[in-house]
This record gives C-alpha cells, structure tokens and sequence, in this order.
C-alpha cells in the first residue's frame, strides 16, 4: 500500500466526526423524546384524574359502564367528528373496519348499519339488499296501509323501560315518513308524523339505502333495527333489542375545556371503543418555527432520513375513528402507562402518544390518550443533524483534499527522492548526483541531506577507486623503472659475481610482470580515451571475425576453438579495431575459465534487426550474486590467482566498447550449466 | 653505475663526445640513466628542474635532450620545456621520457615537436639503441645515401641508414618509432607482422593499443600527401602487413 493511500485512509477517520455527532443528536433526540412523553405522560395523568373525578361523564347512563359486549349484540354509536349530511349516502361516514353486529362485511348479504353521535344527534345510516323495492302509495287520507311497501322498523327502550317504535318508509326517493307505530306490531304505524326525524331515502343499485337522524335522547338506551319487505316480511335486523354505547358529548366539552392547545385527548373505555375525543393534532404548531417550514436541506434531509432511519418510531395505523387499539392504549386499558413515537402515516402527522388508564377507585374505566404532534422534534433533530452532516462532510471533505494534497506532495518528494537515488548510479558505474529537495526543512529534506552527502562521499569514492588504477599505474612507475634501469646498469657492470645473472633474471621477470600489471590498470582508461578518438568506418564483421576465429585458434591451442560465421557479409559501422579488442578480452575471459580441451565457441549470427557475435566457453556457470554486475567496472567473480592481474576490468572493457557501438551486451549460462555464453547484439545499419 | 652524476663543466672536457641533457626530477632514475649513457661513451648532464635545465640550455645546447613530461610541481612542464628548446632549436633531437603512457600525452608531446615519446618501461638498452638511431639520423641526413640500405616499394622510398622515408618523394615526417613500424612492414610486403614483431622491430615496449595508434598515426601521414592510400592492412588478430600495390 502506498504512502498516498494510507494517508487517504487515515484522512477517512475523520469520517467518525460525522458518526459521532449522529450518535450524539441520536442521544439529544432521546432525551428530548423522553422528555416529551414525559410531559405528555403528565398531561394525560393530570386529565385522567380530571375525568375520573366524573365518571358519570364517561357515560350517558351509568348501566352502560361495563356491560358493552359486541359478542353480546351491543351496537356502538361513535362520536363522529363532524355531522353527517343527510343524503343516503355513506361517504362522509368514517369507514368502519370493525363490523357492527348483526352488520357488516362478515355477513355477506347482510344489510348494512351504521350507528354515530354528533352533538345531540344520533345518526342512523342502514343498508338494505332487496330485489324487489316498493314504495308506499299516498292513500289521500290519514289511514296509513299496513303492507305493500319496504320499511324500517326502529324499535327502542329508554333507561326507564319504555319502548317505542317507529316505522320508516318513503313515498318515493327523498324525504323519509317516519311514523310511530305500536309496539306489538310495529308495521301498523298510526298516521301522525314523527316531526324530530329527518332522513332520506335513497335507492341502490342493490336495494335501498337509508341516512336518518334524531335527537339522541328519543332513541333511548337500547335500540333495534329490522327490515320489512311488501308483505311485512323481516329481510335483515338486529338480534333483538340491543344496548347502544355512544361517546359522551359532555365529556368532550369537558375535554375541550381542559386539553391543552396544539394536542389531542382521547377517552377509550376498556374495550378500546372511543367514548370522546377533543383537540386536533394538525400540525400548525411548526408555524412558531418558520425556519422549519422553509425547504431548506430538503434534499439532503431526505439523504439523512435514509442513512440514519429514526430507530424508536414504529409506523403504526392509527385508532380507528371510534376506538383506539394497539400500543400504547392496550397498555393503559390494562392499567399501565405507556408513551410511543409514531412515523407520519395515513395522512397524520407523526406524533406522540401517551395513554394512561382511568381508574374510578380500584375499578378501571377506561384510558385516556393524549397525542402530540412530534414533527417538531423530528424536525429539530433533522434540522440538527443536517447542519452537524454538512458542517462534518464539508470538514471530512476538506481534511481528505488537504491530506490528499499533502500525501501526494510527500509522495511526490519521497519518489523524486527514491528516483534521484536510485538514478544516481549512471550504467557506467559513475555517481551523478542532484538530489531534489535538500534545501527543505522537514525530516525529508534532512534524508536528502543525508542522500546528498552519502552520495557525494560515495561519488568521491568512486572517482578515487575508478582512478586509482591510473594514479598507481604512473606512481608505481618510477620506483619500477628505478628498479629496472638500476638492474639494467647492473647488468652492464664487467663485476657481476657468475651466480648473480640468474638473480638479476628473476628480478627483470619480476619487473615485467609488474608492468604488466600496471598496464593492466590503466587500461580501461586508456581504453575510454581511444574510444573518445575512434573514428567509425563501414567494415565487414563476418571476416573480422573469421580472421580473429583463425587467429585464435593458434593463439589458445589448449582449447578447441568452433568459429561460426554466416558466408554473407555482415556491414556494420564502428571500429574493427575495438571490436577485435572486444573479441580478445572475451576470449582471454573464456580461456581463463575454460578447462583444458574444452570448447569455446565464437559464433556470429544474423538476426532480423541485429547481428549477434556471442563468445561460448564450456566451464562453471555464472556466480548467481553477480547476476547483472559482470559488466561494471571494478567486479570480478575470479578469487583464485593464476598470475595474471584480474582486476575486473576486462568485461568492463567489453562493455565499453560495446556501448560504442550501440548494441547490448549480456551474458546467460548455456543450457544444463554447462558453461558461459556472452552475446552482443549489434544493431545492423 | 654512474659514478660521475655530473660531469663537472658539462661536455667542455670531452668535446668529441656527443652530450646528452636528462632532465629527470627523479635523482635514482636520473643517475641510472646517466650512468647507462655514460657507458656508451656520451657525455651526460642532468637536471632536475625545467628552471635549472632552461638556464642551462640558455648557455649551451646539447646534442639531445631527453626529458621527463612531469618535473616536480610542475606536472606538464616536460612540455613546456620542449616547447622552449624547440623555439632556441628547431634541430635538437628530443626524447621524451615518461611514466605517462596515455595515448593523449604521446600525441601532445610529438605534436610539440619531440622525435619520440618513449615509456620508462623501456629498457637501457632500449633507450641507448633508440638514442644511437637517432643519432645515426641525424648524421645520415647530412651524408650520401647508401644504396643498400633504399628499400623502395611502389611510391615508397625507405632509406634505413638515414632514418628517412618518402611517399612520391615527399617526405613523411615519420618519427623513429613509426619510421621502424613502417620499415619492419615495408620490408617484407604481404607477410603478416604482429604487435610483438612490430614492437621489437621498433625497439620499444608498447601495448597493443600503442601499437594500434601508432598505425593510425602513419596511415594519417600517408594520407596526408596520398589520401587514396591503403597499404597498411589491419589483418585482425594477427597482425598488420604492407600490401604491394
């Protein structure tokens, strides 16, 4: 992994800002959430007790207390929020989920009824499914006809035991005729009107249907509904007379005159049926928060709301328009208090609910729920956490940039560094150093310091090792020819004692082959400078090197010399002189190392786009840890002293002159190890 | 052994002799050689300063001069003292003799004017044949050709016993090194001489490279009054050989 990169990824800790402030408005919103129901919880508690001081307002007769039981056949009458129009039609009524006894979609042909309570009202909405509809037909007189047209037959019982009956029809589609009727049987109904309801009636595509409304109190407490066809047959009805609960209206007054502002109090009784509900939770508190109304953040709110989903709000449905199920109600009808968060759903708000149980001494009425918007406080955590977001992701983004920058600047300087060492070195072995950056302050500018005087030091080295073969060659000089020339004058003295001739012998040999040596050392620079002198000329390789091969085949009679050259002419230019130079120091190398009676071979090669002269001796391999060096000055792989000076020159002479002529020069073990090959690819011209 | 380093009152004593300056910082080398001269019958006076010699030289000149390229502090005054002697004579034989063996020096030092750079890996006896040669030149100019010693090969005239050689019978400026190259190849035209045979032929010590300029410097000579000539052959990795026309 690169210095860049992990500086890049350092630079994304910064990523945990972010994190943290989420975890921090998560922890604010909590709080404040627990905050809010506890209020709320107050509230409810402080309006539980207000309402359980009366509990005759929970209901309207005090028999109703405990006794509703759907199972029973009891009808309950909902407060409706707003009052019906009497029109025949169900629209405006809330839609009932939980049927009504007796009533409803589990009852496939059954008709339809609908009880509800608006104000001092009761209004009554029934269905009828008949194929054959009949009206009644106007006598002209007050005698009313017993059969012949559809009715609806209201019976009721008030708290004092009395009944009434009340017979329904329609002359036509319209105005309903409401007329009491007796009570035995309640299809003969007497000719007066009943002036207190008003309803209408309207035909179906199945039937009939029916919207009437009246006083609440004329309908008593208990209440049953039948269907009569033409010949006074029962087509639907209610199993007898059944008990009606309704919400109190009194205790919604009481409600709406203690339920603070901007929250909704609702009164369920134990079975979850809503007995009042008063205030509304239509969010026009977040006008005190204009800031809050305005789109602002609109789209990266909505980003937000996707990364980091509220946790604790369960999207729940809502209770129903006549009674409240579910958490937390269920936990206050059984006596508990309990608060929950609700998402925005089904057109309402999101909120908080709390519910706390009211208790008339040890017995338990019912529960009191007490909802409030809570879109503020989403509001104010997503506003929060929005700004913490944009403030953090512009940090983050801002450090990552400067990290960037910087990690690619100090990477840049560190790999101009590593590249200025590594470029120091040139292939001939010389030191060329210009280290960037060493005039910088930082550790890194002080490593280049450092580098800089390394390789100034080692570049001084170099030069000293690289002359020091011509230094020694010339200082060496003197005191050896002061040797030879006084061995020379010795030689020519007349009293030289007999024995003292092998003497002076050993000693010239000794001095010759100290020239030798000398020479030897400053060969390769005298080397460079004739290069610097040679002339190129066009001349042919293939006889240059037929000739060498011919001549060296005398020149190393212990070895068996192979020549391999292409009849054709070989053109190239350069200097024949240097490359037979070349061509002895290759084969003075691969006579060294060749055992006697081997084979060397001296082979030249035309290819495509080069020539290729190699020098193939049969004897050890290359020693693997000069792999790549055999060519630099100064390297040799020789420890072993045979008399002649290695100094690891002579390949580095090969390459001289090689680099001359512009061709490559590399040396590969023949297959199986069996000795050394060393190629040169001349470049044809 | 050089028992007289100097001979008090330079060559005055023995005015027949002919007298050689060395001009050598190095008293052990310069002694040897002295004395080597010496035997052989010249006279020999020794420097051991380009100041001391040039003084010296203001007052008499020498039959020859040899003199080391490095003379103490000062590294190239060798030259610059050649340069000097060449201004006060443009006759005076002058060897350079040096521990320098770079191609470079050579060429500098005969550009200068010196009849030839020699190495000190040479021996005495080397040096006293190379000085008897020169010598013999120098006296073989001023006197008649000898018939037997012409060797004559197509446009070139080698007179052995004057040192001298013409190509179209101009002079080839030859040096005593070259002039002995050249007549080693010249005499027996087509056959293959070696660096070896060359070297010895020329009575110096040379490597391979020396030989190989050398070569170069002659063909320049050549071809500086024949630029079509190639008889000089590089036969590689044996030899050279003079090519009959």
């Amino acid at each position: 992994m690169s210095l860049r990169t992990k500086l890049l990824l350092l630079s994304l800790l910064t990523l945990i800002l972010p994190w943290a402030g989420w975890k921090y408005a998560q922890q604010m919103e909590n709080t404040l959430r627990s905050g809010q129901e506890a209020a709320l919880l107050t509230t409810a508690d402080v309006l539980g007790r207000v309402v359980a001081s009366e509990p005759e307002l929970l209901y309207r007769t005090g028999d109703l207390r405990d006794a509703f039981d759907p199972d029973r056949g009891d009808l309950f009458a909902p407060l409706l929020l707003t009052e019906p129009l009497i029109d025949g039609f169900a629209d405006e009524w809330p839609d009932p989920t939980r049927p009504v006894p007796g009533f409803g979609p589990t009852q496939p042909n059954a008709p339809l009824l609908r009880l509800g309570v608006h104000g001092r009202s009761l209004h009554i909405y029934a269905e009828v499914k008949t194929t054959r509809r009949a009206y009644e037909t106007p006598t002209g007189n007050d005698t009313v006809p017993e059969r012949g047209a559809d009715r609806l037959i209201i019976l009721t019982r008030d708290e004092f035991g009395r009944e009434r009956a009340w017979s329904i029809s329609a002359l036509a589609p319209g105005p309903i005729i409401v007329r009491p009727s007796e009570i035995g049987s309640p299809w003969r109904p007497h000719s007066e009107d009943m002036p207190y309801i008003t309803g209408v009636w309207r035909e179906t595509s199945s039937g009939y249907a029916v919207e009437l409304r009246g006083p609440q109190n004329l309908f008593g407490t208990q209440l049953a509904v039948y269907a009569l066809d033409r010949d006074n047959a029962t087509i639907a009805g209610t199993r007898g007379l059944a008990w009606v609960h309704t919400g109190s209206e009194a205790l919604k007054q009481r409600l709406e005159q203690y339920a603070p502002a901007g929250v909704r109090v609702s009164v369920v009784d134990v079975n979850g049926w809503l007995l009042a509900r008063a205030g509304a939770v239509t969010v026009n508190a977040s006008s005190t928060y204009p800031g809050l109304q305005t789109n602002e953040y609109g789209f990266m709110r909505s980003v937000y709301r996707g990364l980091f989903p509220s946790s604790s709000v369960k999207p729940q449905p809502y209770g129903l328009p006549y009674g409240m199920w579910g958490a937390p109600v269920d936990e206050a009808r059984v006596g508990k208090n309990a608060a929950i968060w609700f998402d925005q759903a089904g057109g309402e708000p999101s909120l908080v609910r709390a519910a706390v149980p009211v208790r008339y001494g040890d017995e338990l009425l019912g529960a009191l729920v007490v909802e409030q918007p809570g879109e503020q406080l989403v509001l104010v955590r997503e506003l929060a956490l929005t700004r913490l977001l944009n403030l953090t992701l512009v940090a983050t983004l801002f450090s990552v940039i400067v990290t960037l920058v910087f990690a690619a600047r100090l990477s840049h300087r560190i790999r101009r560094l590593s590249r200025a060492a590594r470029t120091a070195l040139t292939a001939e072995g010389r030191i060329e150093h210009s280290i960037p950056g060493t005039d910088a302050r930082d550790e890194l500018g002080a490593l280049a310091r450092s580098y800089d005087t390394l390789l100034g030091r080692v570049k001084e080295y170099t030069i000293y090792l690289q002359t020091l073969g011509t230094k020694l060659s010339h200082e060496l000089r003197t005191p050896l020819t002061i040797v030879s020339s006084s061995l020379d004058n010795l030689v020519s003295e007349e009293t030289l004692p007999p024995n003292a001739q092998s003497y002076v012998d050993r000693a010239r040999s000794g001095t010759s082959r100290m020239h030798a040596i000398l020479t030897a050392l400053s060969e390769a620079t005298r080397v460079e400078q004739s290069i610097e002198h040679t002339d190129r000329v066009r001349f042919d390789l293939s006889e240059l090197v037929r000739n060498m091969g011919q001549a060296y085949r005398q020149t190393f009679a212990q070895h068996r010399i192979e020549t391999q050259v292409p009849d054709e002419s070989c053109m190239i230019d350069g200097s024949p002189d240097l490359i037979a130079q070349l061509l002895d120091k290759l084969m003075d190398n691969a006579s060294d190392f060749t055992p006697a009676g081997k084979q060397i071979s001296l082979a030249l090669e035309v290819g495509p786009r080069e020539y290729r002269l190699s020098v193939s001796n049969e004897g050890p391999p290359l020693p693997p840890h000069l792999n790549g060096r055999l060519f630099e000055s100064l390297v040799s792989s020789r420890g072993s002293s045979d008399g002649k000076p290695h100094l690891g020159l002579g390949l580095y002479i090969v390459r001289l002159i090689a680099d001359f002529h512009g061709s490559g020069v590399t040396a590969t073990n023949l297959p199986g190890e069996r000795g050394v090959s060393i190629t040169l690819e001349i470049p044809r011209t | 052994m050089a028992r007289e380093p100097r001979e008090p009152g330079g060559g005055t004593l023995h005015p027949m002799k002919k007298v050689i300056a060395i001009v050598e910082d190095e008293p052990a080398i310069r002694d040897n050689y002295a004395a080597a001269f010496q035997r052989n019958g010249y006279s020999v006076r020794t420097y051991g300063s380009r100041k001391e010699a040039i003084e010296a030289f203001r007052a008499r000149l020498p039959d020859l001069a040899v003199i080391d390229v490095g003379l103490k502090e000062e590294p190239e005054g060798g030259f610059e003292l050649c340069r000097e002697l060449r201004s006060m004579s443009a006759e005076l034989p002058i060897i350079f003799l040096t521990a320098r063996d770079s191609e470079l020096d050579a060429v500098s030092g005969l550009r200068l004017g010196a009849d030839d750079y020699l190495t000190k890996d040479l021996s005495l006896t080397h040096l006293i044949a190379r000085v008897t040669a020169l010598f013999r030149r120098i006296e073989a100019l001023t006197q008649p050709s000898n018939r037997d010693q012409v060797i004559s090969r197509g446009s070139l005239m080698i007179d052995a016993a004057r040192l001298h050689a013409t190509w179209n019978d101009q002079p080839l400026g030859l040096t005593l090194t070259e002039f002995w190259i050249v007549h080693a190849l010249a005499k027996n035209p087509g056959h293959v001489k070696n660096r070896q045979q060359l070297m010895d032929a020329a009575n110096v010590v040379l490597d391979d490279n020396t030989i190989t300029s050398h070569i170069k410097r002659i063909r320049r000579k050549f071809q500086a009054i024949d630029p079509t000539f190639d008889n000089i052959e590089t036969m590689y990795g044996m030899g050279y050989r003079w090519k009959e026309a």
